[in-house]
């Protein structure tokens, strides 16, 4: 129960049967990060002697023969966007290294705490997760664990990889455009991009608010639900928290997916990207027995929209210190944060409305489709320092961005997605999206669950 | 429609109206980030909308 490979649900069974203590598996976590953590650079911050002491406390609570939680004394990290109380919350910059610590945990953090687990520390994103790569100019890039001479994908980068590395089961992370999936994809781990509004972004630094989410990662479907329950749910103090009742998904895993109305995207999903990307669709859909195909309406502009309200919102967000103190941003983010200050608001009014036009048209097809399936990213994980652009499917884009060629369309609505890894043999980890329509996650769960029980996703320790 | 073009005197005019200093060894990149949004949003704009197509901020007053 103290090895890199032992699943959060084992751990926290063993803790509470006091085969194992907490502070055993949170020694163990910190051992490995020791040993590998220097040459993938994950962690931004490790909390050692506090977070021993917090596995002391859950082992106090068994030895009393308390409730330890449902994941008791599972080590977890989050992104360093996350307040962690008593931490300071980079979001990947040296201008917020400057702030006072924060003075209460995030919700989300809170949260999984309350459930028992044990946070080790906090993990390397891009500035203000502004980024597919995770190539931070003050922290240092991550490495991917499966070739640590290619990026682990971003803008959760170092909580993608330190889930793949079996440094600790489960990690929190963002996405906005894609920052849970890609990573997720390219380290070949499993990442939930929940409906926006599931679960709460309060304590959490905003990138761009309209289309910020929080969600974990794991490398078992079961750890990826675990930790979702955990965490999903209303808040009031993030005022896009919904209220709708919370259905947890855990049950959902192993239950029957006859019935499911299942298709794979077309169009814009089986272009713009390698074909070895676009083959990982292949493996999955035939496990499914999905013969239906869909296209979803105007994608390209749905991503398009996206990129401009992110910008436009990332760089109001950020606008005085733009204007101040320029040259302390990140080279790799700066140039897109100014070219955000000078979009006219007409233009982001514009992308607002299409959003709702969009919204409207893919919800018609969910009355049709349970899930659509569709790659995660157009290619495996690029090396680190790749050039500004590539060719791809005859093609010229740019590199960094067009990582989220199939992420973007998807968030911009806000859609709950999973993105399971599919291995190739002799190839990187690659992602499939499993897509459904708002507050539809089990669904997923049980379709990501059939295929994992299935062999045909998996994600072994790297 | 034809491609947005930017160049380095519009992002320093801009840059002037918006109150934002740019240094001027970052002003060909803010120009080219500056392109790809703007291409970006004339793709969304070129799309045909209704004026009863709202936007859908959270505002609860």
């Amino acid at each position: 129960m103290t090895g890199a490979d032992a699943s959060a649900l084992a751990i926290a069974a063993a803790v509470r049967a006091r085969r194992v203590t907490a502070r055993e598996v949170t020694a163990a976590a910190l051992e490995r990060i020791a040993q590998r953590d220097p040459a993938l650079n994950c962690f931004t911050h490790v909390r050692g002697a506090a977070a021993l002491d917090e596995a002391a406390r859950i082992d106090e609570r068994v030895a009393a023969g308390q409730d330890a939680g449902p994941l008791a004394g599972v080590p977890f990290a989050v992104k360093n966007l996350f307040d962690i109380a008593g931490v300071t919350t980079l979001a990947g910059s040296m201008i917020f290294a400057e702030r006072p610590p924060a003075t209460r945990d995030a919700t989300a953090v809170a949260a999984l705490r309350r459930a028992g687990a044990v946070l080790i520390g906090a993990l390397n994103m891009d500035e203000f997760a502004f980024g597919f790569t995770c190539e931070n100019a003050h922290h240092g890039p991550t490495r991917n664990p499966h070739d640590p001479s290619r990026v682990p994908g971003g803008s959760s980068g170092g909580s993608a990889a330190a889930v793949a590395a079996g440094l600790v089961p489960i990690t929190l992370g963002s996405d906005t455009n894609g920052s849970i999936r890609v990573p997720a994809a390219f380290c070949g781990i499993f990442g939930l991009k929940p409906t926006y509004g599931r679960v709460s972004r309060a304590g959490v630094a905003l990138f761009a608010g309209s289309l910020d989410h929080v969600g974990p990662f794991a490398r078992s479907v079961s750890d990826l639900a675990a930790a979702y329950d955990a965490i999903q749910g209303p808040d009031p103090t993030d005022p896009v928290c919904s209220d709708a009742p919370v259905v947890p998904c855990a049950p959902h895993v192993g239950r029957e997916i006859e019935g499911l109305r299942l298709a794979v995207a077309v169009g814009h999903f089986a272009r713009n990207a390698t074909a070895e990307a676009l083959a990982a669709v292949t493996p999955v859909a035939r496990a499914l027995r999905v013969t239906r195909h869909i296209e979803l309406p105007e994608p390209h502009r749905a991503r398009a929209a996206a990129m401009v309200i992110t910008a436009a919102e990332g760089a109001n967000l950020h606008l005085a210190d733009l204007k101040s103190r320029a040259k302390d941003f990140d080279p790799t983010t700066r140039d897109r944060f100014l070219a955000g200050a000078l979009v006219p608001a007409s233009l982001y009014a514009q992308a607002q409305r299409f959003r709702a036009w969009y919204r409207a048209r893919v919800a018609e097809m969910f009355q049709e489709i349970d899930v659509i399936i569709a790659p995660t990213t157009p290619w495996v994980a690029p090396l680190i320092g790749a050039p500004r652009l590539a060719t791809v499917d005859g093609a010229e884009v740019v590199a960094r961005a067009h990582s989220g060629v199939f992420t973007q369309p998807l968030s911009f609505i806000g859609l709950p997605v999973i993105s399971v890894p599919v291995r190739v043999p002799g190839l990187l980890p690659l992602g499939v999206q499993l897509i459904a329509a708002p507050f539809r996650e089990p669904v997923l769960f049980r379709v990501a669950a059939r295929l994992e029980a299935d062999g045909i996703v998996a994600a072994p320790v790297a | 429609m034809a491609p947005v073009r930017v160049t380095e005197a519009d992002v320093e005019r801009l840059a002037a109206v918006v109150g934002v200093p740019i240094h001027p060894a970052e002003i060909p990149a803010v120009a080219t980030a500056l392109g790809v949004l703007l291409n970006a949003a004339q793709l969304v704009s070129e799309f045909p909308l209704s004026d009863d197509v709202e936007a859908a901020p959270v505002f609860r007053p």
